[in-house]
């Protein structure tokens, strides 16, 4: 019997992905662990923040589980629904389950928590890798109606399996926010059959960004995680080279490609206009039959686009910023927007990468740069390496979208966990903006992210979170004085933890000292929960992950 | 938003359970949590809504909802996102169907 | 002595007419065809200032070049028109009477226009006669509304200006009948002129201009609804319909207002219908426009009839596999008709079911609001008793039976079409459905027409369902008994809340108030998952492919 996988809550997901009655949740309902941020906003909480986390058995396998409510507040991640999250992965390194499964659906960042959903999203990224790289597999299964955006859909990349219905999506921003930013002529929001065939389980399933694709039917789902159980992908440096060498080779297949038709037939479909006609039975058999071409060793990496517009000024122009650092012992150069090179500093050498001109970080410049942190690690061991932020955010192209922005976003965050776990020290620095999602896998991901006192950090601005949220703005203005959860600013990342610290520093040496006291002190497991409680700015992330991790 | 109390005396007790939760805090929907409030003697109710205004509307709704199943020693609480008193009502019977069921009684 | 011809006015001026265009236009007028960059022209000749002109603005189609075309004559030589229209949907319909060119306006529906009409109509800019149901109208092109112009959308025409209307057809047989018979002018567009017509709808000979139009006439998919968006609460008074009045009366003939309460209830009749053993002893017979939520009954047998007051984008090849359920012509294609399903929804129903927005105390049911104004459209034909019916059914008598119940002996009998207003008892921002007085009482003020504009009379409406129960109005002795029957209904609005408890005990007693349970309907079975599709996809599958939604509805 057919059951909707779209059409259930989260819970009853659960309960029917899981052996019957198996589910035991933690910190359910009634403990009634629920964000603190929402009620001066005049919205309702849940009980469970929109998250139901457990322990449960899949075909009599102890698995642990996650499941989204996408009917709350879209599925937007906050305060304590990261912390859940982050929570469960933590726990999975002491209970071992065979698997841990996320039923994702989510708009990415929830606005109300913008900060500590961007900070939080961050934190689940690196808990999650830990859980892989201790030999648990992560499975995502991704089949609500709300698909799977903004932050989660890095999060989903970051996993060893994707599962999706051809009724989902996956990808990270929504075709709304690129018709607003760039026209209708870019992204025709309301063209259905498009927004589908750009981000929809089908076409991630015939790119490979999905591994397995099922009919909306929780049973579907349900022998999927069961197939992947035990099954892990270990990220290491031939695994990553090989996923980036896949993403190069896309890029130079099908970065002239405006439509996913035309990918369809590059990829060797006869007939790409009847893919939309064909149920989930009949593509799985059709891409068994697609000969995958060869992927040339480092095409698509030349061409890095042009710039985007620039606002005017930048806190530092970064060649300021390097003598600053390194008293011109430094050979970082800039192609377009993207920052590499090597920098010395008392006798080290560091690694230098990043952006500059408010980039927005598109698929070229995400490769690019993790082929600077892949090139550092295999030929480079123990040097560390400084991320320099400076980012408008993702690029908000249908190009980008159709070609998985969010896959190559999540590769740069594997490749710089890797660089961490491999012994380098990474250290991000927002030396001029760091805007929306632009720095979840590069900064954010390090093993912290500073700032300069003058960056601009923030997920959005007040007036159009007002116009989203439908909350007035002057009301945001009030609350933004004595709650950072939302408004943009870098103190309010500090105060969340989000930042470890400014680095301020008007004479020549204090930035070095600073830049040296980070690759020395800097700690390698992640603290920003704990900061973020210390400091006052989120006060429950730090309490809800310990308790879910002891549960 | 509001918060609105109400209390329900004369029921049956079902002992103790298992706190059940149904619906989902979207808009036009809510989600109702029944929990045991042992030895209280009462059905208390506390609501949380975005739609303000109606306390005379839920008063009428858990009255009612209070006549079809008479609960004692259980406390409700809802998150309420402007849903209509059908779809309260509704949630309202399909928790206290789940609570017959996890408390043994016919489905 | 006496001329004959001035008993031939019409004949004449409709030869001077004729001979203006052929003047103007010189070789530019080919047989009947006239090029689309000559429109106005065309149009500035055969008018003369005051004239009736009729303009297919319909539930679907639209003129809409035709409309453009009008919007930009001279108003200082053409003038003073006297629109008539079944629809008025395009901003172009309202811009005649704010260019000067139109000042008089009988209509029946307005829907998007409704607004800016209303404004317009304040400042004195448009005179309404009257505002008509469908029937009504196309009734007085008989009488003393006959279109002395009419400007007509068709598919396509052939070089001696015979027109295939082809699935949307609507209202335009009727629409030209009463013109050509009565020495009028007929300009068509059509969307391209064929050799051969895959068949003839309208001859042409009642048809004098003929203009291939830039772009294909408009045509909305207005009944096309998404399963995904029939709520739980939808599935409940479905189920309540289906139960209470469908068995109960044993509906075979019957018509749906548009809207998601019903789409929900075409959706349950394979799955629950299917579970009552309904199948084959209710709705055989439709006057209904091609919903794409009755696929599933149709395929599952139910369907023996369906004819259409227009089509629906997208149902086209569907409706041409399935000859044997819908209207067809020899081509293959639906052929609808307005006006004759209208009739065939007023006189060969047994049950009408629609939506409405208010219904006060004595169950007059309005969708008139303030600052706007809509019409009716066909409702009221649908939704009203048929008393000059003769022919009975089952479910006629037994509704007539139970009107008559507890009345003086040896009355008339008499049969009743059952006709229901379906409702939640709160709408959109808690508005409640119930109100103790219309707004459509204000809106006659504002609108300055005659009557309140009411829908359906409370003396019509044989019962009300909302998800709160059923209550059959038939069985009300009185004025006071109606009354709180519908109070009784009415749930947790103030009119609901103000019932005398006692009274709607009592009226459930004797069954005139039906709750869920009373019907054997159980509200734990009120799920999404009993409908037989639960969305586009679901319609296109079980369709085995041949339902094509229209580009806003696909996600694939």
């Amino acid at each position: 019997m057919n059951r909707s996988f779209a059409e259930a809550s989260a819970r009853e997901r659960i309960a029917h992905l899981l052996d019957a009655g198996s589910f035991r949740e933690i910190l359910g309902p009634a403990e009634r662990v629920m964000s603190p941020h929402l009620a001066q906003l005049d919205t309702p909480a849940a009980f469970d923040d929109g998250v139901a986390i457990g322990r449960g058995l899949l075909q009599g396998q102890p698995v642990l589980v996650a499941a989204q409510e996408g009917g709350f507040m879209g599925g937007g991640v906050g305060e304590v629904h990261g912390a859940k999250l982050v929570g469960l992965f933590k726990l999975a390194l002491s209970d071992r389950p065979q698997a841990v499964l996320v039923l994702a659906e989510s708009g990415g960042v929830r606005l109300h928590e913008a900060n500590a959903g961007l900070i939080g999203i961050s934190e689940v990224m690196r808990a999650l890798l830990d859980v892989r790289h201790a030999g648990i597999p992560v499975l995502m299964l991704i089949g609500g109606a709300k698909g799977c955006f903004g932050g989660m859909g890095l999060v989903a990349r970051c996993a060893d399996h994707v599962v999706m219905s051809d009724l989902a999506r996956l990808a990270m921003s929504g075709p709304e926010v690129i018709e607003s930013s760039h026209g209708v002529e870019e992204f025709d929001s309301k063209d259905l059959a498009l927004v589908w065939r750009t981000t929809g389980g089908k076409h991630r399933f015939l790119t490979g960004d999905c591994d397995v694709l099922v009919e909306d039917d929780i049973g579907a789902f349900r022998a999927a995680a069961g197939a992947a159980l035990g099954r892990t992908r270990p990220v290491t440096l031939e695994s990553l080279a090989d996923e980036h060498a896949l993403l190069a080779g896309r890029l130079a297949h099908f970065g002239e490609c405006h439509d996913a038709r035309e990918i369809w037939s590059r990829l060797g479909l006869a007939n790409a206009a009847q893919v939309t006609e064909l149920d989930t039975a009949a593509l799985r058999a059709l891409k068994s039959t697609l000969v995958p071409s060869p992927s040339p060793a480092s095409a698509g990496e030349t061409n890095l686009h042009t710039p985007s517009p620039t606002s005017a000024g930048g806190a530092a122009s970064w060649p300021l910023l390097l003598d600053r650092l390194f008293a011109g012992q430094h050979s970082v150069h800039h192609e377009g927007e993207l920052l590499r090179g090597t920098a010395q500093i008392q006798g080290r050498t560091l690694a230098i990468v990043g952006t500059t001109d408010h980039a927005a970080i598109g698929v070229e410049l995400a490769l690019a740069q993790a082929r600077v942190v892949l090139d550092t690690v295999r030929n480079h061991p123990g040097r560390p390496l400084l991320l320099l932020v400076d980012t408008q955010g993702q690029r908000l192209r249908h190009r980008d979208e159709l070609l998985g922005i969010n896959r190559y976003m999540a590769h740069l965050g594997c490749c710089i966990e890797l660089a961490r776990r491999s012994g380098h020290r990474v250290i991000g620095l927002v030396y001029d903006q760091a805007l929306s999602g632009g720095f979840i896998t590069s900064g954010l991901i390090a093993d912290a992210c500073y700032a300069l006192p003058e960056a601009q950090i923030r997920v959005m601005r007040l007036p159009a979170m007002a116009r989203v949220t439908k909350i007035d703005e002057k009301r945001l203005e009030a609350l933004s004085l004595s709650n950072p959860v939302f408004a943009p600013g870098v103190q309010n990342y500090v105060a969340m933890g989000g930042v470890r610290a400014l680095w301020h520093g008007d004479l020549q040496g204090d930035l070095q000292a600073e830049l040296l006291m980070a690759l020395d002190h800097t700690p390698i497991i992640d603290e920003r929960a704990r900061d973020g409680a210390a400091r006052g700015g989120r006060q429950l992330a730090a309490q809800v992950i310990a308790r879910v991790a002891a549960a | 938003m509001e918060t609105l109390h109400f209390q329900f005396t004369g029921g049956r007790t079902l002992g103790s359970f298992a706190p059940v939760l149904v619906g989902v805090v979207g808009s036009g929907n809510l989600e109702v949590l029944i929990e045991p409030q042992p030895a209280s003697g009462l059905c208390s109710v506390a609501i949380t809504t975005s739609a303000t205004g109606f306390g005379a509307i839920w008063a009428a709704v858990l009255r009612d909802f209070h006549e079809r199943h008479g609960l004692a020693d259980v406390a409700l609480s809802i998150h309420d996102m402007g849903a209509t008193p059908a779809v309260v009502s509704l949630r309202l019977d399909q928790a206290a169907a789940q609570l017959n069921t996890a408390a043994g009684g016919r489905p | 002595m006496d001329t004959p011809t001035r008993w031939n006015t019409l004949a004449h001026n409709r030869s001077e007419r004729m001979q203006r265009a052929a003047q103007h236009l010189g070789p530019r007028l080919h047989g009947k065809r006239v090029d689309a960059a000559d429109a106005v022209e065309l149009l500035a000749a055969v008018l003369e200032p005051g004239d009736r002109v009729c303009l297919e603005g319909n539930n679907q189609k639209q003129a809409d070049f035709l409309a453009q075309a009008l919007a930009q004559v001279d108003p200082a030589q053409v003038h003073g028109l006297h629109m008539l229209l079944s629809v008025l949907a395009l901003p172009e319909h309202l811009d005649l009477f704010e260019n000067g060119i139109a000042s008089r306006l009988d209509f029946s529906f307005s829907g998007p226009q409704g607004t800016r009409l209303a404004r317009l109509v304040a400042a004195g800019q448009i005179r309404i006669g009257a505002i008509h149901t469908y029937l009504e109208l196309f009734s007085r092109y008989f009488v003393d509304l006959t279109p002395r112009v009419s400007l007509v959308a068709a598919q396509a025409a052939d070089a001696q200006g015979n027109l295939y209307t082809g699935p949307n057809t609507e209202d335009t047989p009727v629409i030209v009948e009463a013109t050509a018979f009565r020495s009028g002018i007929v300009v068509a567009q059509v969307n391209e002129v064929m050799d051969r017509l895959p068949r003839v709808d309208i001859p042409a000979d009642w048809v004098d201009f003929v203009i291939p139009a830039p772009r294909p006439h408009l045509i909305e998919p207005l009944f096309t609804r998404d399963p995904a968006q029939i709520s739980e609460i939808q599935v409940l008074m479905a189920m309540m319909a289906i139960k209470g009045l469908y068995a109960e009366y044993g509906v075979q003939r019957l018509n749906h207002g548009i809207g998601f309460d019903t789409a929900a209830i075409e959706l349950l009749l394979p799955t629950y219908g299917e579970s009552l053993g309904l199948k084959g002893r209710v709705c055989k017979h439709w006057a209904l426009n091609p919903h794409p939520t009755l696929i599933p009954a149709i395929e599952a047998g139910w369907v023996e009839s369906v004819h259409s007051f227009g089509s629906e984008l997208g149902m086209e090849n569907y409706i041409r596999a399935r000859s044997d359920v819908f209207f067809t012509g020899a081509d293959g294609s639906l052929r609808s008709n307005r006006a004759f399903c209208q009739a065939a929804g007023h006189y060969a129903c047994d049950l009408f079911i629609g939506s409405t927005l208010q219904i006060d105390l004595q169950g007059h049911s309005s969708t008139a609001t303030l600052n706007r104004i809509t019409g009716f459209g066909g409702a009221p034909n649908m939704g009203a008793d048929a008393r000059g019916r003769r022919h009975a059914t089952p479910a006629w008598l037994k509704a007539g039976a139970q009107a008559q119940q507890g009345g003086a002996a040896g009355a008339m009998p008499r049969g009743r079409k059952l006709v229901v207003q379906m409702v939640e008892t709160f709408r959109e921002h808690m508005q409640p459905a119930f109100v103790e007085r219309l707004d459509a009482w204000q809106m006659a003020e504002q609108a300055r027409i005659d009557l309140p504009p009411v829908m359906i009379y409370g003396d019509d409406v044989t019962h009300i369902l909302t998800e709160e129960g059923l209550a059959n109005l038939l069985l009300c002795r009185g004025d006071e008994e109606r009354e709180q029957a519908i109070r009784g209904v009415a749930g947790y609005t103030p009119v609901g809340l103000a019932r005398d408890r006692r009274m709607v005990e009592n009226l459930r007693d004797r069954r005139v108030i039906q709750r869920a349970e009373d019907l054997g309907v159980d509200k734990r079975d009120a799920t999404r998952s009993l409908l037989a599709a639960r969305s586009m996809r679901d319609l296109v599958r079980a369709s085995g492919g041949l339902y094509d939604p229209p580009a806003r509805f696909r996600t694939w």
